[in-house]
């Protein structure tokens, strides 16, 4: 069971350090609750390195089409309503419709902050922190991170995030586990599978002896080297300690985990591994079993909080005929390929390589939630007690804009929020749904926000002060 | 990693010496200060807190050093001579280890455990299946503790495992209790990290800055020499103190150079120096991406058999010829099979397998940048690059960071070909079309210093193939351009400003110039030190990178350089960061 009282007096920060909340702010937490009931149990973050087929400039306002950028805005829905209807490069999720909200005119305004207004790896280090970054580094958690620290405090589980990557992220992570802490992800299937499943048997019936054993001599070796850590830390100056402190915690955590070791779940199945790639590069293969392990983790109560990550670079995405392997530059060709840019000739080759490539992640994203929604859980499935974020560092990577960034979000947060639904937070798009014209009070922090008064968290904001406004989207209620 | 390096607005730059304000070398145009390089994870600068008195013995603060994931491969392979034992860890860069990283040490020690069958050497000194032997676990502590941690075992750790071992004894066997000591000490941080703590020492020395101990220099030399642990012999040496001197420690980096191990690592930081197995920003050269139709030659066999040609031409050179650095940018020689020769237009030996030394016409190619393997990774897929051509070199063998490039930049490939201009349809070589694309003001203060040098390896194509001809077929029908390899080799100032060009033509040309440059002798020592600390030279390094840089100029020996480094101040100093 999770811990209601601990959950409700108290913030724990991804490093485990817990902030007393003065009583107001817990009430008026809990009052945003539709039930008190209503709560997501689950976050799953799916990260699109490369932005969407936008046109979208530094400052918002959209390319029309005439100049050197394609001008073409492929992520934006195909009616302008409130009741959703996907466009072209979300188009594979159709199916899904019902279960999504797609947030338009949300900024990453903390990475506005960035050199230029917005560049590859502030952009990235900004995404999921909304805190203050220099270069790739975040001076602060994730929103994953954060949900992975409280979920697992309140109700341990064998991984308190599972972290897994398709392809190279050179430009930048968007993970961080504490201010300066890089989370490392998972490249291979196979090394992921052995690490998530090692002691997983769906078939076992009742308290294995042998596990118990197993449990009680790994607590001895975890005791033992976090002895050796006190010993060693006394030599240290002071920022060693922070990086030596922050590798204990981990050590600490994993003894927490020991406690489910071997548990297993009614809904619990092995995924399917065969063939698993042995190239972390061949992404159309190692995309889907990533997907299968997060569906499946999920099932066996493995965690409560993954990620996903889908790299832009150095893929094999890009043979013939645009012939660069370097998804990077396909990207910075989006503003090249208008009736003025030097490679006009070659808008059609554009299209027909980026199209396919996102679309392609969008049929990854729909076997997460097909895979969570075909899980039954309660008088409902597991995606409706989901949180799952898409987005990603950009809306057009070409111009590095983080204005508009896509932020798709799926699953009903058990019950909280209405999905189907489209909501534009651009100003101008009220009277004229085609305007080139951009304004927004929203930030990506308010969405996180939202998120984590979605599990229940009485937080009042979620990252640095470079947003428009402080607190939760209202729409998110 | 550090990819890029700094140099500074100050005397110290002509050493290659690092300081916070990073200044670009384009000519005067100081490129974006919010930049990212060097601010992301794992090495960046060390902490400067200004120069030294001359003939002081000075070295940067540096924090906590640990193991890379080869490192302990490497390590748990001699400590249990098990030469075979894979490990799978995480590659994680970042300062501090991240969790998966952690639950990978932690499965590292379980999986090494399990292997006790392929154990070469015996790391118990009695029967663990025997009955509980009390004695036999407080040896096993001293002795492979002292072989784990690199150093004796200090009381207080033998009092820290005896208690492991005692705890673990309550629940579980005599054999299973020394397995969890075994497992403890292998993700342990005294294991994993690389503290240095230093000795007092006399002498005309900075505040703060101490001798490292005998035992924390045989560590650096055997990571940095073989990238892995102290053999027995080094061990030895530091319990006997014979490293507390510079000649002592001179002495066995001398034997440490003769073992394979180092030619290993010394042939691996070439291929490092070139990125020929990719970095975040590019693929490696098996992955660089040809079109078939231009390329019919190109085949995964011929990939690897450039590569087999750069590791062969530095062993035969660095390792086992006059060892200088200035004759491979300059030597003719080459091995290579019947494709490669092919490739060089020369007659070689017959089919892929057979291998040989022949010599190169001297006109066309000279030394290690004049080769397939430089010219095809750094090329676009349908043609050669000169752009990144030039950029490698200005950052990698002049160690002039060039920033990052503006926003409105492209990295679409420059491809030459037909072109509409004025209304009329023309065709370009590479070279036109990159003058045309970067000669606007916010390209042109960098794109003038790294387009000569790249222009200058023009003869040869997106696969290495010598060419003076650009040949295709544009929108008039087929082409056929001279090639223009006309180029220029920058010359710096103090202050890092191009003061002009010296002009040459064609690679080889500027090959020999390399040869001769001192701004590239002292680059090379500069990798080197990186390469040994895992961090950028600063101000308190200055006099370590003189020395290093005299090496350079007057013996030109890799070999020497090497030596020099193991006795420089930097090598046998420390100063803790606070």
């Amino acid at each position: 069971m999770r811990g209601k009282q601990s959950r409700r007096a108290f913030l724990v920060g991804a490093g485990g350090v817990c902030v007393a909340l003065p009583l107001l702010e817990i009430t008026q937490g809990r009052a945003h609750a539709a039930t008190p009931a209503a709560q997501a149990k689950r976050f799953i973050v799916f990260f699109s390195h490369g932005g969407s087929i936008s046109c979208r400039d530094r400052k918002g306002a959209k390319q029309d089409g005439k100049g050197t950028h394609h001008g073409q805005d492929l992520w934006a829905p195909a009616d302008p309503g409130q009741s959703l209807v996907l466009g072209e490069e979300a188009s594979p999720l159709a199916a899904l419709t019902n279960e999504l909200i797609l947030l338009r005119g949300v900024d990453n305004m903390a990475g506005t902050l960035g050199p230029n207004g917005g560049s590859h790896g502030h952009a990235n280090a900004t995404a999921l922190t909304c805190a203050d970054a220099g270069g790739k580094v975040a001076q602060g958690p994730s929103i994953d991170q954060v949900l992975a620290g409280r979920l697992s405090t309140d109700a341990p589980t064998a991984f308190p995030s599972i972290d897994l990557q398709v392809g190279n992220v050179g430009y930048g992570t968007p993970l961080f586990s504490a201010a300066q802490q890089v989370v490392s992800s998972e490249t291979l299937p196979q090394a992921a599978f052995d690490r998530l499943f090692k002691n997983v048997n769906p078939t076992s019936g009742g308290p294995d002896p042998a596990l118990v054993a197993l449990r009680a001599q790994k607590k001895s070796v975890l005791d033992g080297v976090l002895d050796g850590f006190k010993l060693f830390r006394t030599q240290l100056g002071s920022a060693d300690r922070v990086m030596l402190d922050a590798h204990a915690e981990h050590i600490r955590s994993m003894e927490t985990q020991l406690a489910t070791l071997g548990e297993v779940t009614a809904s619990c199945t092995l995924p399917g591994m065969s063939p698993a790639p042995s190239n972390y590069k061949d992404a159309e293969k190692v995309a889907p079993l990533m997907v299968d392990l997060i569906v499946h983790a999920m099932r066996c109560g493995l965690t409560n909080v993954a990620t996903l990550q889908i790299g832009d670079l150095i893929t094999n995405w890009l043979p013939t005929p645009w012939g660069d392997n370097i998804a990077h530059g396909l990207g910075h060709a989006a503003r090249d390929v208008g009736p003025t840019g030097s490679k006009k000739a070659r808008v059609n080759d554009f299209f027909g390589e980026i199209l396919p490539n996102r679309q392609w992640r969008m049929t990854m994203f729909a076997r997460l939630l097909d895979g969570l929604k075909n899980t039954p859980e309660g008088a409902g499935n597991m995606l409706d007690n989901s949180v799952v974020l898409f987005t990603s560092e950009f809306s057009t990577a070409s111009v590095h804009s983080v204005r508009d960034v896509p932020v798709l979000l799926a699953g009903k947060a058990g019950g909280r929020w209405q999905t189907g639904r489209h909501i534009n937070y651009n100003k101008h798009a009220a009277s004229n749904p085609n305007t080139l014209q951009y304004s927004t009070d929203a930030s990506t922090h308010n969405v996180y926000t939202s998120i984590l008064q979605a599990f229940g968290y009485p937080d009042a904001h979620f990252g640095n002060d470079a947003a428009y406004k402080k607190g939760p989207l209202a729409e998110l209620g | 990693m550090a990819r890029h390096s700094y140099r500074t607005i100050s005397a110290w730059s002509s050493l290659g010496i690092a300081a916070a304000l990073a200044v670009s070398a384009c000519n005067g145009v100081i490129s974006d200060p919010g930049g990212e390089p060097g601010s992301g994870n794992g090495s960046g600068p060390g902490k400067s807190n200004g120069a030294t008195p001359p003939g002081t013995i000075n070295v940067a603060a540096t924090g906590l050093g640990r193991m890379t994931p080869t490192q302990y491969e490497n390590t748990v392979r001699d400590l249990f001579a098990s030469p075979k034992l894979v490990l799978s860890l995480d590659p994680d860069t970042g300062q501090a280890v991240s969790r998966l990283a952690a639950e990978k040490f932690n499965t590292a020690a379980e999986e090494i455990t399990a292997s006790q069958g392929s154990w070469g050497d015996p790391i118990f000194p009695c029967d663990t299946s025997g009955s509980e032997d009390s004695a036999c676990v407080d040896t096993f502590i001293s002795d492979f503790g002292k072989r784990a941690f690199r150093r004796p075992v200090t009381d207080e750790e033998k009092a820290w495992l005896r208690g492991v071992y005692d705890t673990a004894r309550k629940g579980q066997g005599f054999r299973d209790s020394l397995f969890v000591v075994l497992q403890v000490m292998l993700q342990s941080p005294q294991f994993l990290y690389f503290l240095e703590v230093g000795r007092p020492s006399n002498g005309k020395i900075a505040e703060g800055v101490k001798a490292l101990t005998g035992f924390e220099r045989a560590t650096r030399l055997s990571y940095f020499l073989w990238n892995t642990t102290p053999d027995t012999e080094l061990l030895l040496a530091a319990e006997k103190g014979e490293l507390e001197s510079a000649q002592g420690v001179k002495t066995h980096a001398l034997r440490l150079l003769a073992d394979p191990r180092a030619r290993s690592q010394i042939t691996k930081f070439f291929i490092d120096w070139l990125e020929l197995t990719g970095t975040n920003l590019h693929g490696s050269l098996a992955e660089a991406a040809k079109d078939p139709a231009l390329f019919p030659e190109d085949s995964p066999s011929l990939r690897a058999a450039m590569e087999t040609e750069v590791v062969a031409l530095v062993e035969r050179v660095v390792l086992d010829g006059d060892g200088k650095l200035s004759t491979l940018l300059t030597t003719t020689e080459a091995y290579v099979n019947e494709p490669l020769a092919t490739l060089y237009g020369v007659a070689g030996p017959k089919g892929a397998q057979d291998f040989q030394w022949l010599n190169l016409p001297a006109t066309e190619r000279a030394g290690l940048f004049t080769r397939a393997a430089f010219a095809t990774l750094y090329a676009s897929p349908q043609v050669k690059s000169p752009i990144r051509r030039g950029a490698f070199l200005v950052e990698k063998a002049l160690c002039v960071h060039l920033g990052e490039p503006p926003p409105n930049a492209n990295d679409v490939p420059v491809t030459g070909g037909s072109v509409v201009s004025n209304g009329k349809t023309v065709d370009l070589t590479v070279r036109e079309d990159v003058e045309a694309k970067t000669s606007g003001p916010g390209c042109n203060g960098c794109h003038q210093v790294l387009n000569p040098i790249g222009f200058a390896f023009d003869l040869y194509d997106a696969l290495g193939r010598y060419h003076d001809k650009e040949t295709g077929t544009g929108a008039k029908g087929a082409f056929s351009l001279p090639v223009d390899a006309s180029g220029g080799f920058p010359v710096y100032d103090e202050e890092d400003n191009v003061t002009g060009k010296i002009p040459v033509n064609g690679a080889v040309e500027f090959s020999e110039q390399m040869s001769q440059d001192a701004a590239v002798q002292r680059c090379f020592a500069r990798n080197w030190f990186e390469h040994a600390f895992s961090r950028l030279p600063v101000i308190e390094d200055t006099e370590s990178m003189r020395q290093l840089s005299d090496v350079m100029q007057t013996s030109g020996r890799v070999d020497d350089l090497i030596i020099a480094l193991t006795v420089s101040d930097a090598f046998l100093y420390v100063k803790g960061a606070p």
